[in-house]
This record gives structure tokens, C-alpha cells and sequence, in this order.
């Protein structure tokens, strides 16, 4: 029952299609990623800075100790940890919560999964832009409706203690939405038989949202929060618009750091140092839920 | 009487939520365009001027069509907004042309055939997305200057097809399996090739998933950002970036500013629209089912 033709071709052509339709991809993929990720780890291990007198040459360990052991890194880890963990948290409870209620919608839930869109679909940079004219301490229309209600004008920006939590609710008001979206998606996808048998055994609202809805869409809960967190992870463009990592150090997350470290200081070797940390915390992230993925698909 | 009207009052509340919700979610969003229409004297008003008589000034200085902003542009301070603009859109375009070539065939590859390794290689595309850009960017630029791609087209569109083929990948692999392969065979059975049935018979059946994958990578190069910032300068430089030079020397164009920023929000827009019924499937890379 086989075709004809495919019997005509000699057999080891017929085996090899598949690889080279993969192959152009992979070997792309190889060239234009291993291979700077590669190159950089050995710029790593080298004394490497444009603005020095030394030509670069190899030292080893020697960027990793200086990085580990330099304050300005555990201020960038401990910045991205409040940054990362405060956001993804009140995202995810925020954004499941405002899910609950946008299902109970009988109409109108395409037009508010359209407006959505619109928080994360903005470009960075223009939402940075947007929020440094909103947050300006004189003139920004947010301390002017706070005044209406008797609050005086806040810093946002140039406040060292302010600062981290004005990016963290410009990502709130960019991302929020998303997981809006992923978990009305998730719940309308629930079986209906599961939730007809609880409200038959007598369940309240509260106590079927505990023991049944949420139980049923924490697969794709965690794959949300896992994205996000990896996605916080990365954050550049915001912070460069609105606080180029300050006041001081009080916004600069680790990527931030990378760039000035590589960019401003010229600094290559430590740059490519504090990067590659960076890729280790962040497949700490990546691993489980890639493995998370892999297993749903598969099943 | 009493227990009526709190039954009518909570009944509403979950609308009244939703409805707050949604006008925070737009509200920056419009306060930027009014802040672009309004004259420079009423920009920064307190109490701010919800009614004012709207002008286009700001978009024409932006567009290089009036008087105010040209001394900037002919200074070099502020790059030309439509060279930006072009230069935007031939990095978008190709690289999502690139990304999307190669990740299709490899797709089909993954998608109708037992390949070995499958999973991991799959697995590891889906790592190498989660990479930090910052940290792909370092070496990149050193490599880009060994080898003279600074500040090239091809140089960018390089750049930014590293993050798609593996997303485009993923996407496509998805789709394709949801067509059953009975209906390629049938076509091979009246004569087509494999490559020629997998292209006029599949191919045409997941077309909406094609052109979301396409918008989405489009959308992903045009609002990039670090990657023009650190490998483009003067001749290859996109939009994102250059709206930054509104901000030059500590005085603030915002009419201009939010101006600019309009009109590079506005393609986006229109395009995660377009494509919104995959938005989810998009921004987890492809990952959440359903």
C-alpha cells in the first residue's frame, strides 16, 4: 500500500529528507547561538576591558571572584529578586483573581481579551516613555490624582526607596493583563462535568474556586508564573527609560548591570561574567518548565 | 426588600471590577495620545486640559515636515524618523522572512518524522529562547565587529532571527501536527512529492497559524529594543531607538515624544489584533495549549 514513487528513490535518500529539513535550522541555530554563547564564556575567563592599558589576556576565574565579590553584584541580584518575585506574585493573584470574574462574563469577553492585548503589545520603550511622563513628580498627571485625594507628591522616580516600586507597577500594569487572559483561557477549557458534580454535592462558589477550579488549572498556572518570571528576568528597556538602573543602584537588576558593565564601562570580561550568572539563574527558571511543557505535550 | 437590592449590588460587582480594570489598562495609553495632541503650553497644565483644541504640530515636527524639530534632525541630534522607520521595517520584515523559511521546514521535519534526539533538540530550542538577551547581545556585538556586521541590515537581521527560528519552530510544529499526515500521503499517491504535498496541501490548512507566527515575530523585531541600541548607530538604526532622542539633553520634547511613540505603538496594534485569537499560544513561546 505504498506509493510508488517513494519506493523508486534509494532508500537512504528517503532517510535522510527529514534531517535536511532540520538541518539549515539547526545549523543556524548553532551558529548564531552556541557560538557567541560559547565565545562568551571564554571572553569571561579573560581580562577583557577597552578603557585599560593591558591587552586582554586569559585569568581564569578571576572576573567571576571580582564579580562575586563585589557589593554592586548582590545589590543587582537582590533588586532582580524583589523585582522578579514581587511581580510575578501579585500578577498571578491579581491577574487569576480578575480571571474568576471576567468568565462570569455571559457577554463581551472578546471585547475584553481585544483591550487587553493592549498592555504587553505596546513596545517597551513606549511604555517607558508613557510612564515617565504619568510619573514625573511635578507635572505627571499620577501625582496630580493623588492630590486630589490629599496625598503630596510622590518621587517616583528619583526616590531611592520608591524607585524599584514604580517599575514594579509599570511591569504590573504591562503584564497583569496577560495572565488575565492565560487563566480565562485555562478556566474555559475546564471539563464542565467536574464542576456540575461539585455543585451537586452541595459546594459553595468559594469553596468549588479552592478545591476544584484551581487545582484543575495549576498546570497551566505554573507555566504562566514560570514564564513570567523568566520574561522579569530580562527586563532592559523599561528600566533604561525610566531610571537607567537608579536612583544610585536602587533599579539595577542584573541584566541591567551586564549592559553597563559592557556597554558603558567597556568592561568585556566582567560583563560576559555577570551575564553567564545570569543564564544560570535563569535556567534554574527555564529547566522545570521546559520539563513542565515537554510532559504536557507528551501526554 | 433589603436582601433584593444587596443581591443586585453584588451581582454587579464583577462587572464593575472588570470595568476598572480595563480602564486602567487603557488610560496611559490614551492620556500618551492626548498628551500628543496637545499644544506645548498645555502639556503640562495643573490641573491638566481634559478639553483643548487638538494638533497635528507634534507629528509633523516628528515626520520631519515642520519647522521646529528640523534644526535637531539637520544637528544630528534626533536621527531621521522615516529612515528609522525604513529601517525598521526592512529588519522585520527580514528576519521574520529568514526565521520563518527556516523554521517552517524544520517544523515539518519534526512534525512527520521520527527524528533522533527529537525531544531534546526541541527542548533545547526552547532554552535557548529563554537565554537572556543581554547575554547573547555581549558577544554578538564582539562578534558582529570581528567581522564588519555592525550596524549592517544583515548584521541585525541576524540578530533578531536568533530569538524566532527556535519560536517559530515550536509554533509551527504545533500546527502541523494537527493535520493529519493521511492527507499528505494522499497526495503522494497522485503524484506530488513529499516536499510538494507537505507545501500545497498542509501548508494552505494552517495558514491562520502561519500568519500569527508571522505577526508575532514581526511585532517581536519592530518593538525590539537592546539589540538596534547596542548594534546599530547611525546608518541602521530603528525606530525604538530613536524615540529615545526626544529625550536629549535633559529638555524633554514630550509632544514630540509621545507623538513618535504613537505612531510606532500604531503598526503594533494593529497587528496583535490581527493575530489576538493566538496571543496566548505567542507570548508563552508556544508552550500553553489551548
Amino acid at each position: 500500500m505504498h506509493d510508488g514513487d517513494i519506493e523508486r528513490k534509494p532508500p537512504w535518500r528517503r532517510r535522510a529528507f527529514p534531517y535536511v529539513l532540520i538541518f539549515p535550522g539547526l545549523v543556524y541555530i548553532a551558529a548564531t547561538t552556541l557560538v557567541p554563547l560559547v565565545y562568551s564564556f571564554w571572553t569571561s575567563l579573560t581580562f577583557n576591558r577597552a578603557t585599560s592599558v593591558q591587552a586582554p589576556h586569559f585569568n581564569g576565574i578571576q572576573n567571576y571572584i571580582d564579580v562575586l565579590s563585589d557589593s554592586s553584584f548582590w545589590n543587582a541580584l537582590r533588586v532582580t529578586a524583589i523585582y522578579t518575585g514581587a511581580t510575578v506574585a501579585a500578577e498571578m493573584i491579581l491577574g487569576t483573581a480578575l480571571a474568576l470574574l471576567v468568565v462570569r462574563l455571559t457577554r463581551g469577553r472578546k471585547l475584553v481579551r481585544l483591550l487587553l492585548i493592549i498592555p504587553f503589545s505596546v513596545p517597551p520603550v513606549v511604555i517607558g516613555l508613557m510612564y515617565l511622563l504619568i510619573m514625573d513628580r511635578s507635572y505627571g498627571i499620577l501625582n496630580y490624582l493623588l492630590g486630589l485625594v490629599g496625598v503630596s507628591p510622590i518621587s517616583w522616580l528619583s526616590s531611592p526607596d520608591v524607585a524599584i516600586w514604580a517599575i514594579i507597577g509599570v511591569d504590573l500594569w504591562q503584564w497583569t493583563p496577560f495572565v488575565i487572559i492565560s487563566a480565562v483561557a485555562a478556566l474555559e477549557s475546564m471539563p464542565g462535568d467536574v464542576i456540575d458534580a461539585a455543585s451537586i454535592d452541595g459546594a459553595s462558589s468559594m469553596q468549588m474556586v479552592r478545591w476544584v477550579v484551581l487545582p484543575l488549572i495549576k498546570p497551566v498556572l505554573l507555566v504562566v508564573a514560570l514564564t513570567r518570571a523568566l520574561t522579569s528576568l530580562k527586563v532592559f528597556d523599561v528600566i533604561f527609560v525610566l531610571t537607567n538602573g537608579g536612583p544610585g543602584r536602587a533599579t539595577e537588576t542584573l541584566s541591567y548591570m551586564v549592559y553597563v558593565d559592557a556597554f558603558q564601562r567597556f568592561d568585556f570580561g566582567r560583563g560576559a561574567a555577570v551575564s553567564w550568572l545570569l543564564i544560570l539563574i535563569a535556567m534554574v527558571v527555564a529547566i522545570p518548565m521546559v520539563r513542565s511543557v515537554l510532559r504536557s505535550d507528551v501526554a | 426588600m433589603l436582601s433584593i437590592s444587596l443581591k443586585a449590588f453584588r451581582r454587579r460587582i464583577p462587572l464593575a471590577v472588570i470595568c476598572i480594570a480595563l480602564v486602567l489598562a487603557l488610560a496611559p495609553v490614551v492620556w500618551f495620545l492626548l498628551t500628543s495632541l496637545k499644544d506645548r503650553s498645555e502639556t503640562f497644565q495643573i490641573p491638566p486640559a481634559w478639553f483643548f483644541t487638538p494638533t497635528l504640530d507634534h507629528y509633523k515636527n516628528v515626520m520631519g515636515l515642520g519647522g521646529k524639530l528640523t534644526s535637531l534632525y539637520q544637528a544630528g541630534r534626533i536621527d531621521n524618523f522615516f529612515d528609522a522607520g525604513i529601517n525598521s521595517i526592512v529588519i522585520a520584515v527580514g528576519s521574520t522572512l529568514l526565521s520563518t523559511f527556516l523554521g517552517t521546514i524544520a517544523a515539518f521535519g519534526f512534525a512527520r518524522f521520527r527524528i533522533k534526539w527529537e525531544n531534546a533538540l526541541l527542548a533545547a530550542y526552547l532554552l535557548i529562547r529563554m537565554v537572556p538577551a543581554v547575554s547573547l547581545v555581549l558577544p554578538l556585538y564582539r562578534l558582529f565587529g570581528f567581522l564588519g556586521l555592525n550596524d549592517t541590515y544583515a548584521g541585525m537581521i541576524i540578530a533578531e532571527s536568533t530569538f524566532q527560528v527556535p519560536f517559530v519552530v515550536w509554533m509551527m510544529t504545533g500546527f502541523i501536527r494537527q493535520v493529519p499526515a493521511s492527507l499528505e500521503e494522499s497526495g503522494m499517491i497522485d503524484g506530488l512529492g513529499r516536499f510538494g504535498a507537505m507545501m500545497r496541501i498542509t501548508l494552505p490548512l494552517i495558514s491562520s497559524g502561519l500568519f500569527a507566527t508571522v505577526i508575532f515575530n514581526f511585532v517581536q523585531a519592530w518593538n525590539d529594543f537592546l539589540y538596534p541600541l547596542v548594534l546599530t548607530s547611525q546608518r541602521t538604526q530603528t525606530l525604538p531607538v530613536t524615540i529615545i532622542g526626544f529625550i536629549a539633553d535633559g529638555n524633554i520634547f514630550w509632544g514630540e515624544m509621545a507623538a513618535a511613540g504613537i505612531l510606532v505603538v500604531l503598526p503594533v496594534l494593529l497587528f496583535s489584533m490581527l493575530a489576538q485569537r493566538y496571543v496566548l499560544a505567542g507570548a508563552t513561546a508556544g508552550a500553553v495549549k489551548g
